[in-house]
């Protein structure tokens, strides 16, 4: 049986509360250190914190319904395949590192006022355009920088 | 600081039989017993039946420091008004000083610490004390988190392999 070493006295729902405060990445790497580490850096009340706190409400805009087993295969989920929402108008997907929401629009389909309601306060556009990928960096006031990919 | 006599002391008594007198105000810091006075007045002796009195000790410590600087910041400003700001300041950084001194434990303590903060509900304590554990995690590889905290590991090479693969982003480089 694998141990907790050192933090061995800490019942599970205490140590996942020390995954809380660290990273998505942290909580991956912790979950390789041990059978023990890997269940409590898995469970759904650590991944549920490092989700956006409204994601509830953006998956209901979701084009199509999202399935998931656990907050953690839907966190990994969103960062790797971004999710249509609004009719297909933007998508929403997460950094992987930080859990950072990203919002992406359609180069012919932009508009300011779509993303402005996003309660962030900064976002990370990336519109494709027909020949690049382009990231945008874009608050509430507008544009500050943009630069290829 | 003068006390009024007519404060209300409050016992509390350690797992281990050791009793430690307090003023209701730092006892309030607590949560947990916060409750059980609302619910029964004239309690004054509470047995703590989870906590050691070495831990029991410096949670005390560490709501008397907390409420002994809450109420010269308190002080301060029945005095001064807005222009005690900057002494606020210093006050709050002087505190932040000794909440990282008081932080200067080994594991085994910062986990019995993050206990009882659960127990008591010493939503201040409980926050440092995970931080603190929190922040003994950081930028350290799997390797350095399994030597530094004595960790026997018994995932199978391939278990290790397949939790890898799912989010290989996360083991590129430490933070």
């Amino acid at each position: 049986m694998g141990t907790m070493g050192d933090f061995d006295l800490l019942p599970e729902d205490c140590f996942a509360h020390v995954i809380s405060f660290t990273s998505p990445r942290h909580a991956c790497i912790l979950s390789l250190l041990s059978s023990s580490f890997r269940s409590a850096a898995d469970s759904d009340a650590i991944w549920e914190r490092f989700l956006p706190s409204d994601y509830a409400s953006l998956l209901s805009r979701a084009v199509q319904p999202v399935e998931y087993a656990s907050k953690k295969e839907l966190y990994l989920r969103l960062c790797d395949h971004p999710l249509q929402i609004d009719g297909g108008k933007l998508s929403f997907g997460l950094e992987k590192s930080t859990g950072a929401k990203c919002f992406m629009i359609t180069a012919c389909k932009m508009n300011m006022s779509d993303f402005q309601r996003e309660s962030c306060s900064s976002i990370i556009l990336q519109v494709p355009t027909h020949k690049y990928l382009v990231a945008l960096i874009a608050d509430r006031a507008g544009l500050i920088k943009l630069g290829p990919k | 600081m003068a006390r009024s006599s007519t404060e209300n002391m409050i016992t509390l008594m350690s797992s281990d039989g050791e009793e430690f007198m307090v003023t209701e105000k730092v006892a309030r810091e607590c949560t947990t017993i916060r409750n059980m006075l609302e619910d029964d007045c004239v309690i004054t002796n509470i047995p703590l039946p989870n906590v050691t009195s070495d831990i029991l000790s410096m949670v005390i410590e560490y709501c008397m420091e907390h409420v002994a600087a809450a109420e010269k910041a308190a002080a301060e400003t029945a005095e001064k008004g807005s222009s005690s700001a900057p002494a606020a300041a210093k006050a709050n950084k002087d505190l932040e000083e000794w909440d990282k001194a008081f932080m200067n434990v080994d594991v085994y303590t910062l986990c019995d610490l993050i206990l009882a903060a659960n127990y008591l509900n010493v939503s201040g304590l409980l926050d440092l004390t995970i931080q603190t554990a929190a922040n003994l995690i950081k930028g350290k590889s799997p390797e350095q988190i399994r030597k530094t905290f004595h960790i026997q590991n018994d995932l199978s090479l391939e278990e290790e392999e397949k939790i890898r693969s799912q989010t290989p982003w996360a083991f590129e480089k430490s933070e």
